[in-house]
């Protein structure tokens, strides 16, 4: 067959797997418009991972992702054997170092997954040969499966019409996971992601669980992912709950899906009721820096005052603008409240 | 069931002397009037309602069992398995449980597995409620049977429908960390935010974000910050142009075969 002397001549030791028709994707179910959540969007237009890489960007993002080790270092539930807990006495700095230790292990696993922009079909076609129309009845999947490389490697297809072509996404990612699995990835992708169910965990409230199954089965560019990552995002923002990913390696790019997709408004307000101020200052540069032709981005700001910063985005750029002033409103007579609290105490005590 | 035949006469005759022959008579093995009347007492025999499992019941029931009244002065708020004491000789149970209680429908044993004694405990994805008593509260592991004494059916009938139950979402686990390598990502990501894989370009778990040979595109600059990506890089590249020029050369071959 002339495709096994193109690969014996290529130098390359190849797999040949006679491949059934590809694995029927579950056609995933019409993307309605509901009343209570929007359509999620894709990174399909502009390439979001120039300004997602930017060290600026990067820097906002962790710093927003909040420092709870309690949640970070939490138990996982995923079936290893339990360890009996140790206890060390330590002097004053071998706590110190064992807490910087710790503070690094944190950065780990508070990595962030990857925004990058949806991958184009491959339609590279090597070659047309209508002689071999009706060879088999199933086409023919060549892998390099050779040691050492790497999950790029060379997928063929030869159809049941004798073209042979590069392989689709969907093959590639088939044979990786056959040839080269990956832990918590499956070859046919969990029904989770499938409408119906995504729905019932979303419904349980299970953000996290979906997303660091998303992470685990999809890459990052893969449509299916953006679209699993997009609507777990609609679904916080149209509830409010971003307080759920706090402290995890998914609220980065929650806020900056936030970010790219104008939706700030709702963060802000809850940041605001929350009284993390320094954070919603921080969500309104990111906007600055993903949006640099809105209105105010131009202006100077003030790092210290965090109040002016998100006043400024809500005079200028704000599309809820209502919601935003009455919570600012709020804030500002909750703090003066206390003000007054505090210097009515410190006069009853005579100070 | 031999001396039967015996005592009948012309089968039990027949049966002999097909065994004498070395052949056996098929006729007198699987005749039911050969066989005598207290074979047709037995066939027609009643089946204990107690120990009959022939019917099969829905899920839908068995979810409203969970939550019945019935299931609370049988159970409480025990697991199932929690009152159930195993037979067995001596001290220490068998390593294995027995293989299964239920044989043709009928409960086969004095004492049968909390999940095979009780009929309305059906082991199913959606049954969520029943399939959490025997997942270990600790790791979320599923229980062994030296603790749940299940028998050996009925615990992987469990171990399917967990790891159903899981494929759809009905039950949540944590997922093994997934560590990425920025710079498979973005070639000009900066490395302090790249994750630090000791592992070059011969990590299997290297992403496939770029596209496949011979499309890849190089006019990206490659990181120049340390030695370790310069040389995943420099391998990639070498890997890269060996693949190429065979690919290169290939497609050419192929092309003007197909010229003719």
């Amino acid at each position: 067959m002339e495709a096994v002397r193109v690969a014996a001549a290529a130098g390359l030791r190849l797999a040949w797997t006679a491949a059934t028709s590809p694995a029927v994707r579950v056609a995933s179910a019409p993307r309605l418009a509901r009343a209570c959540s929007t359509i999620p969007s894709r990174y399909d237009e502009r390439d979001p991972a120039p300004l997602f890489f930017d060290s600026k960007v990067q820097e906002i993002l962790k710093r927003v992702t909040g420092r709870n080790y309690d949640k970070i270092f939490r138990r996982r539930y995923d079936e290893k054997k339990l360890n009996p807990p140790k206890y060390e006495f330590l002097t004053e700095e071998e706590l110190g170092e064992l807490k910087e230790e710790m503070e690094k292990k944190a950065e780990t696993l508070l990595q962030m997954p990857p925004v990058v922009k949806q991958r184009e079909p491959i339609q590279v076609v090597l070659s047309r040969d209508p002689a071999l129309t009706g060879f088999d009845t199933c086409r023919y999947v060549f892998t390099d499966i050779t040691y050492g490389v790497p999950d790029r490697r060379l997928i063929l297809v030869r159809d049941t019409d004798g073209t042979l072509r590069q392989a689709s996404w969907e093959e590639r990612d088939r044979m990786n996971q056959i040839y080269n699995p990956q832990s918590g990835r499956k070859i046919r992708p969990h029904r989770v992601f499938e409408e119906e169910n995504l729905k019932n965990v979303l419904d349980r409230e299970e953000y996290e669980f979906v997303l660091d199954l998303a992470c685990a089965q999809f890459e990052p560019d893969d449509p299916e992912y953006q679209q699993v990552t997009g609507r777990v995002y609609e679904t916080l923002e149209a509830r409010r709950c971003y307080q759920a990913l706090h402290s995890t390696r998914h609220y980065g790019p929650l806020c900056f899906y936030l970010a790219w997709n104008k939706k700030i408004d709702n963060l802000l307000t809850t940041l605001i009721q929350l009284e993390l101020l320094s954070e919603g200052a921080d969500i309104v540069r990111l906007y600055y820096l993903v949006h640099p032709d809105s209105k105010s981005a131009g202006h100077h700001m003030d790092l210290s005052l965090p109040l002016e910063t998100i006043k400024m985005y809500m005079e200028q750029d704000s599309l809820q603008r209502a919601k935003l002033q009455l919570a600012i409103q709020a804030y500002q007579e909750i703090v003066q409240q206390r003000h007054h609290h505090q210097e009515d105490v410190k006069a009853a005590h005579g100070l | 069931m031999l001396a039967g035949l015996l005592r009948t006469g012309v089968g039990g005759r027949q049966l002999i002397q097909g065994w004498r022959r070395g052949v056996s008579m098929s006729g007198a093995l699987r005749c039911e009037a050969t066989d005598g009347e207290e074979e047709e007492g037995q066939a027609r025999k009643q089946i204990d309602p107690a120990k009959d499992r022939t019917r099969v019941i829905p899920v839908e029931t068995s979810l409203k069992y969970m939550q019945s009244e019935a299931y609370q002065t049988a159970y409480g708020d025990d697991p199932v398995w929690k009152k159930y004491k195993r037979n067995f000789k001596g001290q220490f149970p068998p390593k294995k449980t027995r293989k299964l209680c239920i044989r043709a429908g009928v409960l086969s044993t004095g004492n049968p597995c909390p999940v095979c004694r009780d009929e309305y405990l059906v082991l199913d994805p959606r049954n969520t409620a029943l399939l959490k008593q025997f997942i270990s509260p600790h790791n979320n592991g599923i229980l062994p049977t030296s603790i749940t004494n299940l028998c050996r059916k009925r615990h992987r009938e469990l171990e399917v429908a967990v790891q159903q139950a899981r494929d759809i979402g009905l039950l949540t686990y944590d997922v093994p960390f997934r560590r990425y390598n920025y710079q498979d990502y973005y070639p000009l990501a900066s490395s302090s935010s790249s994750s630090s894989t000791t592992a070059s370009a011969t990590s299997s778990s290297s992403a496939c974000l770029r596209p496949p040979l011979p499309l890849l595109v190089r006019n990206v600059k490659m990181a120049r910050n340390t030695t370790t990506t310069t040389t995943t890089t420099t391998t990639n590249n070498n890997n890269n142009n060996v693949h190429d020029q065979n690919i290169n050369k290939t497609s050419l071959r192929l092309n003007t075969r197909g010229s003719h």
